[in-house]
Protein backbone atom coordinates (compact mmCIF):
# COMPACT_ATOMS: atom_id res chain seq x y z
CA UNK A 1 0.00 0.00 0.00
CA UNK A 2 1.12 3.68 -0.98
CA UNK A 3 1.91 5.11 1.95
CA UNK A 4 0.55 8.80 3.16
CA UNK A 5 3.08 10.76 4.23
CA UNK A 6 6.83 9.74 2.90
CA UNK A 7 10.27 11.52 3.77
CA UNK A 8 13.13 10.38 1.88
CA UNK A 9 16.49 11.69 2.97
CA UNK A 10 15.55 15.05 4.65
CA UNK A 11 17.96 17.67 5.72
CA UNK A 12 17.32 20.82 6.78
CA UNK A 13 20.06 23.58 7.68
CA UNK A 14 19.59 26.79 9.26
CA UNK A 15 22.32 29.92 8.57
CA UNK A 16 25.70 29.22 6.64
CA UNK A 17 29.22 29.23 8.06
CA UNK A 18 30.27 29.59 11.28
CA UNK A 19 26.67 29.79 11.91
CA UNK A 20 25.51 27.04 10.15
CA UNK A 21 23.22 24.33 12.02
CA UNK A 22 22.05 21.07 10.99
CA UNK A 23 18.30 20.78 12.32
CA UNK A 24 17.47 17.62 11.26
CA UNK A 25 19.91 15.11 8.94
CA UNK A 26 18.97 12.82 6.58
CA UNK A 27 15.69 11.77 7.85
CA UNK A 28 13.45 8.90 6.28
CA UNK A 29 9.70 8.03 7.37
CA UNK A 30 6.42 6.91 6.43
CA UNK A 31 3.11 7.30 7.64
CA UNK A 32 0.68 4.94 6.76
CA UNK A 33 -3.22 5.79 6.20
CA UNK A 34 -4.87 5.57 9.58
CA UNK A 35 -1.98 5.12 11.62
CA UNK A 36 -1.18 7.30 15.07
CA UNK A 37 2.38 8.01 14.30
CA UNK A 38 4.54 8.99 17.36
CA UNK A 39 7.73 11.46 17.03
CA UNK A 40 9.54 11.18 20.23
CA UNK A 41 12.35 13.68 21.43
CA UNK A 42 13.83 15.79 23.58
CA UNK A 43 13.50 19.85 22.86
CA UNK A 44 15.74 20.80 20.08
CA UNK A 45 15.64 17.42 18.76
CA UNK A 46 14.40 18.76 15.51
CA UNK A 47 10.72 17.44 15.93
CA UNK A 48 9.17 20.67 15.36
CA UNK A 49 11.60 21.56 12.40
CA UNK A 50 9.95 18.42 10.92
CA UNK A 51 6.04 19.43 11.17
CA UNK A 52 7.34 23.13 9.65
CA UNK A 53 8.64 21.08 6.65
CA UNK A 54 5.22 18.88 6.28
CA UNK A 55 2.61 21.77 7.02
CA UNK A 56 4.50 24.55 4.59
CA UNK A 57 6.39 26.34 6.70
CA UNK A 58 9.81 25.51 6.23
CA UNK A 59 10.92 24.41 3.24
CA UNK A 60 13.66 21.40 3.46
CA UNK A 61 17.29 22.32 2.44
CA UNK A 62 17.25 18.58 0.45
CA UNK A 63 15.58 15.42 0.22
CA UNK A 64 11.60 15.20 -1.16
CA UNK A 65 8.56 14.98 1.52
CA UNK A 66 5.61 13.05 -0.67
CA UNK A 67 1.52 12.67 0.31
CA UNK A 68 0.40 10.38 -1.16
CA UNK A 69 2.99 9.88 -3.66
CA UNK A 70 3.08 13.22 -4.85
CA UNK A 71 5.73 16.04 -3.60
CA UNK A 72 4.81 18.59 -0.99
CA UNK A 73 7.71 21.15 -1.77
CA UNK A 74 9.29 22.36 -5.65
CA UNK A 75 12.32 24.20 -4.10
CA UNK A 76 11.40 27.03 -1.34
CA UNK A 77 7.35 26.61 -2.90
CA UNK A 78 5.03 24.83 -0.61
CA UNK A 79 2.53 22.86 -2.77
CA UNK A 80 0.32 21.15 -1.49
CA UNK A 81 -2.10 19.47 -4.67
CA UNK A 82 -5.66 19.95 -2.23
CA UNK A 83 -5.80 22.53 0.24
CA UNK A 84 -6.77 21.36 3.56
CA UNK A 85 -5.92 18.05 3.05
CA UNK A 86 -3.17 18.61 5.97
CA UNK A 87 -4.30 20.61 9.50
CA UNK A 88 -1.97 20.88 11.96
CA UNK A 89 -2.83 21.66 16.29
CA UNK A 90 -0.07 23.91 18.06
CA UNK A 91 1.28 23.70 21.10
CA UNK A 92 0.31 26.99 22.17
CA UNK A 93 -3.67 27.51 22.21
CA UNK A 94 -3.14 30.96 24.07
CA UNK A 95 -1.09 32.36 20.33
CA UNK A 96 -2.40 30.15 17.86
CA UNK A 97 -5.58 32.04 17.82
CA UNK A 98 -6.69 35.18 16.00
CA UNK A 99 -7.61 37.52 19.51
CA UNK A 100 -9.62 39.57 17.21
CA UNK A 101 -11.74 36.66 15.26
CA UNK A 102 -14.64 35.45 17.01
CA UNK A 103 -14.59 31.39 17.73
CA UNK A 104 -17.23 30.82 14.70
CA UNK A 105 -14.81 32.69 12.55
CA UNK A 106 -11.38 31.67 13.91
CA UNK A 107 -13.11 27.91 13.13
CA UNK A 108 -13.93 28.58 9.60
CA UNK A 109 -11.01 30.39 8.91
CA UNK A 110 -9.38 27.64 7.10
CA UNK A 111 -12.60 27.07 4.59
CA UNK A 112 -11.21 30.32 2.83
CA UNK A 113 -8.33 28.47 1.26
CA UNK A 114 -11.03 26.30 -0.56
CA UNK A 115 -13.20 26.96 -3.15
CA UNK A 116 -16.14 28.84 -2.72
CA UNK A 117 -18.81 25.63 -3.33
CA UNK A 118 -16.84 23.05 -0.76
CA UNK A 119 -16.59 26.73 1.72
CA UNK A 120 -20.39 26.72 1.61
CA UNK A 121 -20.83 22.92 1.77
CA UNK A 122 -18.10 22.68 4.45
CA UNK A 123 -19.07 25.57 6.41
CA UNK A 124 -22.61 25.17 7.01
CA UNK A 125 -23.74 26.52 10.10
CA UNK A 126 -25.39 22.63 10.78
CA UNK A 127 -21.87 20.79 10.74
CA UNK A 128 -20.32 24.31 12.41
CA UNK A 129 -22.76 23.34 15.46
CA UNK A 130 -22.22 19.81 15.22
CA UNK A 131 -18.22 20.20 15.11
CA UNK A 132 -18.17 22.70 18.06
CA UNK A 133 -20.39 20.59 20.75
CA UNK A 134 -18.19 17.63 19.07
CA UNK A 135 -15.20 19.10 20.61
CA UNK A 136 -17.02 19.73 24.00
CA UNK A 137 -18.09 23.19 23.73
CA UNK A 138 -21.70 24.75 23.55
CA UNK A 139 -23.21 26.73 20.24
CA UNK A 140 -24.03 29.96 21.71
CA UNK A 141 -19.90 30.28 22.61
CA UNK A 142 -19.41 30.70 18.67
CA UNK A 143 -19.50 34.35 18.96
CA UNK A 144 -17.17 34.21 22.06
CA UNK A 145 -13.46 35.69 21.64
CA UNK A 146 -10.38 33.37 22.83
CA UNK A 147 -9.55 35.29 25.89
CA UNK A 148 -12.76 34.06 27.23
CA UNK A 149 -11.95 30.31 26.85
CA UNK A 150 -9.49 28.22 29.35
CA UNK A 151 -6.49 26.57 27.53
CA UNK A 152 -8.40 23.36 27.30
CA UNK A 153 -11.04 24.82 25.86
CA UNK A 154 -9.00 27.09 23.44
CA UNK A 155 -7.34 23.87 22.20
CA UNK A 156 -10.56 22.54 21.26
CA UNK A 157 -11.69 25.36 19.30
CA UNK A 158 -8.06 24.39 17.64
CA UNK A 159 -9.06 21.12 16.95
CA UNK A 160 -12.38 22.13 15.59
CA UNK A 161 -10.22 24.52 13.22
CA UNK A 162 -7.93 22.03 12.16
CA UNK A 163 -10.96 19.25 11.45
CA UNK A 164 -13.46 21.88 9.32
CA UNK A 165 -11.29 21.05 5.92
CA UNK A 166 -11.70 17.15 6.60
CA UNK A 167 -8.34 16.97 6.48
CA UNK A 168 -6.86 13.30 5.77
CA UNK A 169 -3.68 14.06 7.91
CA UNK A 170 -3.34 15.94 11.30
CA UNK A 171 -0.03 17.38 12.40
CA UNK A 172 -0.90 17.42 17.12
CA UNK A 173 2.71 19.39 17.64
CA UNK A 174 2.77 18.88 21.63
CA UNK A 175 -1.06 19.47 21.39
CA UNK A 176 -1.46 18.47 25.36
CA UNK A 177 1.96 20.24 26.75
CA UNK A 178 0.88 23.80 27.16
CA UNK A 179 -2.66 22.41 29.26
CA UNK A 180 -3.28 21.40 33.00
CA UNK A 181 -2.66 18.02 33.88
CA UNK A 182 -5.93 17.50 34.43
CA UNK A 183 -6.99 18.18 31.57
CA UNK A 184 -4.69 16.55 29.18
CA UNK A 185 -6.35 13.33 29.62
CA UNK A 186 -9.43 14.65 28.07
CA UNK A 187 -8.13 16.80 25.16
CA UNK A 188 -6.00 13.44 24.66
CA UNK A 189 -9.00 10.82 24.54
CA UNK A 190 -11.32 13.64 22.38
CA UNK A 191 -8.43 13.29 19.58
CA UNK A 192 -8.41 9.30 20.14
CA UNK A 193 -12.03 9.24 19.57
CA UNK A 194 -12.06 11.83 16.56
CA UNK A 195 -9.50 10.15 14.79
CA UNK A 196 -11.95 7.04 14.65
CA UNK A 197 -14.62 8.99 14.04
CA UNK A 198 -13.06 10.85 11.08
CA UNK A 199 -10.22 7.93 9.36
CA UNK A 200 -7.86 10.25 10.54
CA UNK A 201 -4.18 9.87 10.15
CA UNK A 202 -1.98 11.55 13.18
CA UNK A 203 1.92 12.61 13.65
CA UNK A 204 1.54 13.03 17.49
CA UNK A 205 4.90 14.99 18.42
CA UNK A 206 5.79 15.18 21.80
CA UNK A 207 8.63 14.73 24.79
CA UNK A 208 6.06 13.01 26.84
CA UNK A 209 6.82 9.47 26.64
CA UNK A 210 3.60 8.35 28.47
CA UNK A 211 1.77 10.09 25.92
CA UNK A 212 2.76 9.17 23.00
CA UNK A 213 2.67 5.17 24.49
CA UNK A 214 -1.05 5.98 25.09
CA UNK A 215 -1.68 7.88 21.60
CA UNK A 216 -0.15 6.03 19.00
CA UNK A 217 0.51 2.83 17.06
CA UNK A 218 4.06 3.41 15.65
CA UNK A 219 6.59 5.62 16.75
CA UNK A 220 9.98 6.91 16.05
CA UNK A 221 12.25 8.67 18.12
CA UNK A 222 14.50 11.77 17.56
CA UNK A 223 17.79 12.73 19.34
CA UNK A 224 20.04 15.67 17.72
CA UNK A 225 18.28 15.68 14.06
CA UNK A 226 18.79 12.40 13.69
CA UNK A 227 15.67 9.68 13.65
CA UNK A 228 17.46 6.94 15.89
CA UNK A 229 14.69 4.41 16.11
CA UNK A 230 11.56 3.48 14.60
CA UNK A 231 9.12 0.99 14.97
CA UNK A 232 5.56 0.13 16.48
CA UNK A 233 5.23 1.57 20.02
CA UNK A 234 4.93 -1.62 22.17
CA UNK A 235 7.85 -3.28 20.59
CA UNK A 236 10.40 0.04 21.12
CA UNK A 237 8.86 0.26 24.88
CA UNK A 238 9.47 -3.30 25.53
CA UNK A 239 12.41 -3.79 23.38
CA UNK A 240 14.21 -0.18 23.17
CA UNK A 241 17.21 -1.16 21.37
CA UNK A 242 19.23 1.75 21.32
CA UNK A 243 21.05 3.44 24.39
CA UNK A 244 19.11 7.36 24.19
CA UNK A 245 15.49 5.40 23.84
CA UNK A 246 16.38 3.09 27.12
CA UNK A 247 17.69 6.69 28.95
CA UNK A 248 14.38 8.20 27.71
CA UNK A 249 12.43 5.51 29.29
CA UNK A 250 13.80 5.13 31.87
CA UNK A 251 12.97 8.60 32.76
CA UNK A 252 9.78 7.85 32.41
CA UNK A 253 8.68 8.08 35.86
CA UNK A 254 6.05 4.72 37.32
CA UNK A 255 3.73 7.61 38.77
CA UNK A 256 3.32 8.81 35.16
CA UNK A 257 2.52 5.59 33.80
CA UNK A 258 0.13 4.96 36.18
CA UNK A 259 -1.43 8.26 35.51
CA UNK A 260 -1.86 7.27 31.66
CA UNK A 261 -3.62 4.09 32.63
CA UNK A 262 -5.86 5.91 34.71
CA UNK A 263 -6.68 7.75 31.44
CA UNK A 264 -7.30 4.72 29.43
CA UNK A 265 -9.64 3.25 31.86
CA UNK A 266 -11.24 6.98 31.90
CA UNK A 267 -11.67 6.83 28.35
CA UNK A 268 -12.98 2.94 28.39
CA UNK A 269 -15.89 4.01 30.75
CA UNK A 270 -16.71 6.80 28.78
CA UNK A 271 -16.77 5.26 25.22
CA UNK A 272 -19.87 2.88 24.68
CA UNK B 1 -16.56 36.92 57.63
CA UNK B 2 -19.56 36.37 55.85
CA UNK B 3 -21.74 38.93 57.83
CA UNK B 4 -19.37 41.17 57.29
CA UNK B 5 -18.70 40.56 52.94
CA UNK B 6 -22.89 41.01 52.95
CA UNK B 7 -22.53 44.46 54.65
CA UNK B 8 -20.48 46.03 52.28
CA UNK B 9 -22.45 48.08 49.68
CA UNK B 10 -22.68 46.62 46.60
CA UNK B 11 -20.14 47.39 44.03
CA UNK B 12 -20.49 50.01 41.71
CA UNK B 13 -20.19 49.52 38.04
CA UNK B 14 -18.02 51.71 35.94
CA UNK B 15 -16.99 51.58 32.68
CA UNK B 16 -13.57 51.26 33.54
CA UNK B 17 -12.83 52.68 29.89
CA UNK B 18 -14.81 55.91 31.42
CA UNK B 19 -13.03 55.24 34.78
CA UNK B 20 -9.27 55.57 33.30
CA UNK B 21 -10.38 58.26 30.91
CA UNK B 22 -12.01 60.27 34.09
CA UNK B 23 -8.41 59.61 35.81
CA UNK B 24 -6.31 62.02 33.67
CA UNK B 25 -7.76 65.72 34.20
CA UNK B 26 -5.90 66.56 31.34
CA UNK B 27 -7.76 64.74 29.37
CA UNK B 28 -11.01 65.52 30.25
CA UNK B 29 -10.34 69.49 29.67
CA UNK B 30 -9.71 68.73 25.95
CA UNK B 31 -12.44 66.83 25.71
CA UNK B 32 -14.23 69.32 27.10
CA UNK B 33 -12.94 72.17 25.08
CA UNK B 34 -13.45 70.15 21.80
CA UNK B 35 -16.91 69.07 22.56
CA UNK B 36 -17.70 73.09 23.29
CA UNK B 37 -16.11 73.96 20.04
CA UNK B 38 -17.86 71.15 18.07
CA UNK B 39 -21.31 71.71 19.25
CA UNK B 40 -20.91 75.73 18.78
CA UNK B 41 -19.46 74.73 15.55
CA UNK B 42 -22.50 72.68 14.48
CA UNK B 43 -25.23 75.01 15.92
CA UNK B 44 -23.41 78.44 14.47
CA UNK B 45 -26.97 79.28 12.05
CA UNK B 46 -28.42 79.10 15.30
CA UNK B 47 -26.57 80.92 17.50
CA UNK B 48 -25.01 83.34 15.30
CA UNK B 49 -27.64 85.86 13.14
CA UNK B 50 -24.60 86.82 10.67
CA UNK B 51 -23.14 85.24 7.75
CA UNK B 52 -19.07 84.46 7.65
CA UNK B 53 -18.73 86.22 4.73
CA UNK B 54 -21.73 88.98 3.81
CA UNK B 55 -19.58 92.19 3.53
CA UNK B 56 -21.18 94.94 5.76
CA UNK B 57 -18.26 97.77 5.29
CA UNK B 58 -20.54 100.40 7.93
CA UNK B 59 -19.67 97.81 10.93
CA UNK B 60 -16.13 97.55 9.97
CA UNK B 61 -13.42 96.85 13.09
CA UNK B 62 -16.05 97.10 15.76
CA UNK B 63 -14.26 96.27 18.90
CA UNK B 64 -15.94 93.29 20.70
CA UNK B 65 -19.03 93.92 21.89
CA UNK B 66 -22.45 92.32 22.77
CA UNK B 67 -23.49 92.80 19.02
CA UNK B 68 -20.30 91.45 18.31
CA UNK B 69 -18.54 88.95 20.14
CA UNK B 70 -15.04 88.90 19.09
CA UNK B 71 -15.55 92.06 16.84
CA UNK B 72 -15.54 92.22 12.64
CA UNK B 73 -13.23 92.50 10.34
CA UNK B 74 -12.18 94.87 7.28
CA UNK B 75 -14.97 94.50 5.57
CA UNK B 76 -17.90 93.82 8.96
CA UNK B 77 -17.46 90.16 8.89
CA UNK B 78 -18.58 89.26 12.45
CA UNK B 79 -15.16 87.33 13.34
CA UNK B 80 -17.39 85.05 16.09
CA UNK B 81 -18.85 83.79 13.39
CA UNK B 82 -16.13 83.41 10.82
CA UNK B 83 -14.09 81.85 13.71
CA UNK B 84 -17.44 79.29 14.02
CA UNK B 85 -17.24 78.39 10.56
CA UNK B 86 -14.19 78.33 10.23
CA UNK B 87 -14.20 75.08 13.08
CA UNK B 88 -15.59 73.20 10.40
CA UNK B 89 -13.47 73.51 7.83
CA UNK B 90 -10.27 72.85 9.63
CA UNK B 91 -11.48 70.16 12.07
CA UNK B 92 -13.13 68.41 9.44
CA UNK B 93 -10.39 68.23 7.31
CA UNK B 94 -7.67 67.56 10.04
CA UNK B 95 -9.57 64.37 10.60
CA UNK B 96 -9.86 63.94 7.13
CA UNK B 97 -6.65 64.51 6.16
CA UNK B 98 -5.06 62.07 9.31
CA UNK B 99 -7.91 59.58 8.36
CA UNK B 100 -7.11 59.06 5.25
CA UNK B 101 -3.16 59.22 5.54
CA UNK B 102 -3.55 56.66 8.17
CA UNK B 103 -5.54 54.05 6.18
CA UNK B 104 -3.30 54.23 3.26
CA UNK B 105 -0.24 54.57 5.21
CA UNK B 106 -1.24 51.39 7.08
CA UNK B 107 -2.33 49.71 4.41
CA UNK B 108 1.24 50.35 2.13
CA UNK B 109 3.11 49.41 5.61
CA UNK B 110 1.26 46.18 5.89
CA UNK B 111 2.01 45.13 2.43
CA UNK B 112 5.31 46.08 2.76
CA UNK B 113 6.14 44.49 5.79
CA UNK B 114 4.07 41.23 4.82
CA UNK B 115 5.74 40.62 1.54
CA UNK B 116 9.18 41.96 2.38
CA UNK B 117 12.32 41.87 0.23
CA UNK B 118 12.11 44.43 -3.11
CA UNK B 119 8.68 45.60 -2.50
CA UNK B 120 9.56 46.34 1.03
CA UNK B 121 12.85 48.22 -0.12
CA UNK B 122 11.39 49.84 -2.57
CA UNK B 123 8.32 51.38 -0.65
CA UNK B 124 10.60 52.09 2.63
CA UNK B 125 13.43 54.17 0.32
CA UNK B 126 9.99 56.08 -1.04
CA UNK B 127 9.09 56.63 2.46
CA UNK B 128 12.22 58.04 3.41
CA UNK B 129 12.66 60.17 0.63
CA UNK B 130 9.38 62.05 1.96
CA UNK B 131 10.55 61.60 5.53
CA UNK B 132 13.87 63.59 4.51
CA UNK B 133 12.12 66.77 3.56
CA UNK B 134 10.98 68.90 6.84
CA UNK B 135 7.46 68.62 6.39
CA UNK B 136 5.95 71.79 6.21
CA UNK B 137 8.70 72.35 3.42
CA UNK B 138 7.55 69.54 1.62
CA UNK B 139 3.90 70.28 2.45
CA UNK B 140 4.46 73.80 1.02
CA UNK B 141 6.15 72.94 -2.44
CA UNK B 142 3.70 69.95 -2.88
CA UNK B 143 1.03 72.66 -2.51
CA UNK B 144 2.23 75.50 -4.45
CA UNK B 145 3.11 73.37 -7.30
CA UNK B 146 -0.48 71.47 -7.35
CA UNK B 147 -2.23 75.23 -7.19
CA UNK B 148 -3.45 76.56 -4.09
CA UNK B 149 -6.27 75.39 -3.15
CA UNK B 150 -8.33 73.78 -0.03
CA UNK B 151 -8.28 70.48 -1.85
CA UNK B 152 -4.66 70.41 -2.74
CA UNK B 153 -3.46 71.63 0.68
CA UNK B 154 -5.58 68.98 2.32
CA UNK B 155 -3.43 66.33 -0.48
CA UNK B 156 -0.29 67.91 0.42
CA UNK B 157 -0.69 67.47 4.27
CA UNK B 158 -1.65 63.77 3.43
CA UNK B 159 1.40 62.97 1.72
CA UNK B 160 3.86 63.89 4.23
CA UNK B 161 2.00 62.13 6.96
CA UNK B 162 1.46 58.94 5.11
CA UNK B 163 4.99 57.71 5.68
CA UNK B 164 4.54 58.14 9.50
CA UNK B 165 1.67 55.44 9.28
CA UNK B 166 3.54 53.12 7.02
CA UNK B 167 6.79 53.20 8.99
CA UNK B 168 4.33 51.97 11.94
CA UNK B 169 2.01 49.39 10.16
CA UNK B 170 5.03 47.90 8.87
CA UNK B 171 7.13 47.64 11.90
CA UNK B 172 4.06 45.77 13.62
CA UNK B 173 3.33 43.88 10.63
CA UNK B 174 6.93 42.40 11.02
CA UNK B 175 6.37 41.13 14.83
CA UNK B 176 2.63 39.84 13.91
CA UNK B 177 3.96 38.05 10.81
CA UNK B 178 6.23 35.84 13.69
CA UNK B 179 2.98 35.20 15.38
CA UNK B 180 1.41 31.60 15.76
CA UNK B 181 -1.81 32.72 14.29
CA UNK B 182 -0.61 34.69 11.61
CA UNK B 183 1.63 31.57 10.32
CA UNK B 184 -1.64 29.25 11.49
CA UNK B 185 -3.94 30.84 8.41
CA UNK B 186 -0.45 30.47 6.62
CA UNK B 187 -0.76 26.86 7.19
CA UNK B 188 -4.15 26.54 6.01
CA UNK B 189 -3.32 27.75 2.49
CA UNK B 190 -4.97 31.14 3.19
CA UNK B 191 -4.16 34.02 0.30
CA UNK B 192 -2.13 36.57 1.38
CA UNK B 193 -4.65 39.25 0.85
CA UNK B 194 -6.86 37.74 3.21
CA UNK B 195 -3.71 37.54 5.85
CA UNK B 196 -3.06 41.22 5.66
CA UNK B 197 -6.90 41.91 6.02
CA UNK B 198 -8.15 39.93 8.11
CA UNK B 199 -5.46 38.95 10.33
CA UNK B 200 -2.64 41.61 10.31
CA UNK B 201 -4.32 44.71 10.39
CA UNK B 202 -6.82 43.93 12.40
CA UNK B 203 -3.99 43.40 15.01
CA UNK B 204 -2.11 46.06 13.99
CA UNK B 205 -4.42 48.80 14.42
CA UNK B 206 -4.02 50.34 18.14
CA UNK B 207 -0.90 51.86 17.81
CA UNK B 208 -2.30 53.61 14.42
CA UNK B 209 -5.57 54.83 16.47
CA UNK B 210 -2.90 56.80 19.23
CA UNK B 211 -0.68 57.71 16.44
CA UNK B 212 -4.18 59.40 15.01
CA UNK B 213 -5.35 61.05 17.50
CA UNK B 214 -1.63 62.51 18.59
CA UNK B 215 -2.14 63.79 15.06
CA UNK B 216 -5.51 65.85 14.32
CA UNK B 217 -3.93 68.35 16.06
CA UNK B 218 -0.69 68.86 14.08
CA UNK B 219 -2.75 68.40 10.66
CA UNK B 220 -4.96 71.46 11.79
CA UNK B 221 -1.92 73.41 12.37
CA UNK B 222 -0.26 72.48 9.29
CA UNK B 223 -3.58 73.41 7.15
CA UNK B 224 -3.69 76.80 9.07
CA UNK B 225 -0.03 77.20 8.30
CA UNK B 226 -0.50 76.71 4.38
CA UNK B 227 -3.96 78.85 4.45
CA UNK B 228 -1.57 81.52 6.58
CA UNK B 229 1.05 81.11 3.81
CA UNK B 230 -1.64 81.70 0.75
CA UNK B 231 -1.21 78.01 0.20
CA UNK B 232 -4.64 76.72 1.60
CA UNK B 233 -7.94 77.86 2.11
CA UNK B 234 -8.70 81.55 -0.06
CA UNK B 235 -10.26 84.40 0.65
CA UNK B 236 -12.95 84.57 1.30
CA UNK B 237 -13.44 80.98 2.79
CA UNK B 238 -13.06 81.59 6.37
CA UNK B 239 -10.34 79.43 7.24
CA UNK B 240 -8.16 80.49 10.67
CA UNK B 241 -4.77 80.48 8.93
CA UNK B 242 -6.60 82.78 6.01
CA UNK B 243 -7.92 84.85 8.34
CA UNK B 244 -4.68 85.25 10.94
CA UNK B 245 -2.56 85.89 7.63
CA UNK B 246 -5.11 88.88 6.92
CA UNK B 247 -5.47 90.26 10.45
CA UNK B 248 -2.11 89.84 11.38
CA UNK B 249 -1.17 93.18 10.01
CA UNK B 250 -4.12 94.95 12.03
CA UNK B 251 -3.03 93.90 14.98
CA UNK B 252 -1.59 96.80 16.49
CA UNK B 253 -4.55 98.97 15.90
CA UNK B 254 -7.48 96.41 15.87
CA UNK B 255 -5.86 93.55 18.22
CA UNK B 256 -8.92 91.23 18.14
CA UNK B 257 -8.77 90.80 14.53
CA UNK B 258 -5.56 88.33 14.38
CA UNK B 259 -6.11 87.30 18.40
CA UNK B 260 -9.39 85.39 17.89
CA UNK B 261 -8.61 83.16 15.25
CA UNK B 262 -5.03 82.38 16.63
CA UNK B 263 -6.83 81.61 20.33
CA UNK B 264 -9.39 79.48 18.26
CA UNK B 265 -6.16 77.35 16.34
CA UNK B 266 -4.83 77.05 19.78
CA UNK B 267 -7.72 75.67 21.68
CA UNK B 268 -8.30 73.08 18.88
CA UNK B 269 -5.10 71.82 18.22
CA UNK B 270 -4.29 71.14 22.12
CA UNK B 271 -7.46 69.77 22.68
CA UNK B 272 -6.87 66.92 20.05
CA UNK B 273 -3.36 66.89 21.59
CA UNK B 274 -4.47 66.25 25.11
CA UNK B 275 -7.24 63.54 23.90
CA UNK B 276 -4.45 61.55 21.79
CA UNK B 277 -2.10 61.57 25.30
CA UNK B 278 -4.81 60.43 26.80
CA UNK B 279 -6.10 57.90 24.59
CA UNK B 280 -2.87 56.24 24.15
CA UNK B 281 -2.37 56.17 28.00
CA UNK B 282 -5.57 54.16 27.66
CA UNK B 283 -4.74 51.73 24.69
CA UNK B 284 -1.09 51.55 25.68
CA UNK B 285 -0.40 51.97 28.97
CA UNK B 286 3.42 50.77 28.69
CA UNK B 287 4.60 53.90 26.42
CA UNK B 288 6.34 56.48 28.71
CA UNK B 289 4.18 59.36 29.33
Amino acid sequence: MQPLIELKSVSKTYGSGKKRFQAVTDINLTIQKGESFGLIGESGSGKSTLAKMLIGLEPPSSGTIELAGKPLWEGDKFKPQRPGEMQIVFQDPQSSLDPRMTVKEIILEPLYALSAGERKQKGSMERLQQLITRVGLKTDQLSRYPHEFSGGQRQRIAIARALITEPKFVILDEPTSALDVSVQANVLNLLKELKHEHQLTYLFISHNMSVIRYMCDQTAVMYKGEIVETGPIEDIFQHPRQAYTKTLLSSLHPLQAAGVNQAENHSNELSP
Amino acid sequence: MSVQTELLPAKRTVNPLWYKFRKNPLTLVGLVVLLFIILLAIFVPLISPYEPTKIHVVERFSPPSAKHLFGTDEVGRDIFTRILYGARLSLGMGVAVVLSAGVIGTAIGAVSGYFGGRIDQIIMRLMDIVLAFPSLVLAMAVAATLGPNLFNALLAIAIIKVPVYVRLARAETLALRERLYVKAAYTFGIKPWRIITRHIIPNAVTPVIIQVTLDIGDAILMVATLGFLGLGAQPPTPEWGAMISVGWKYLLDYWWYPTFPGLALFLASCGFNLIGDGIRDILDPKANR
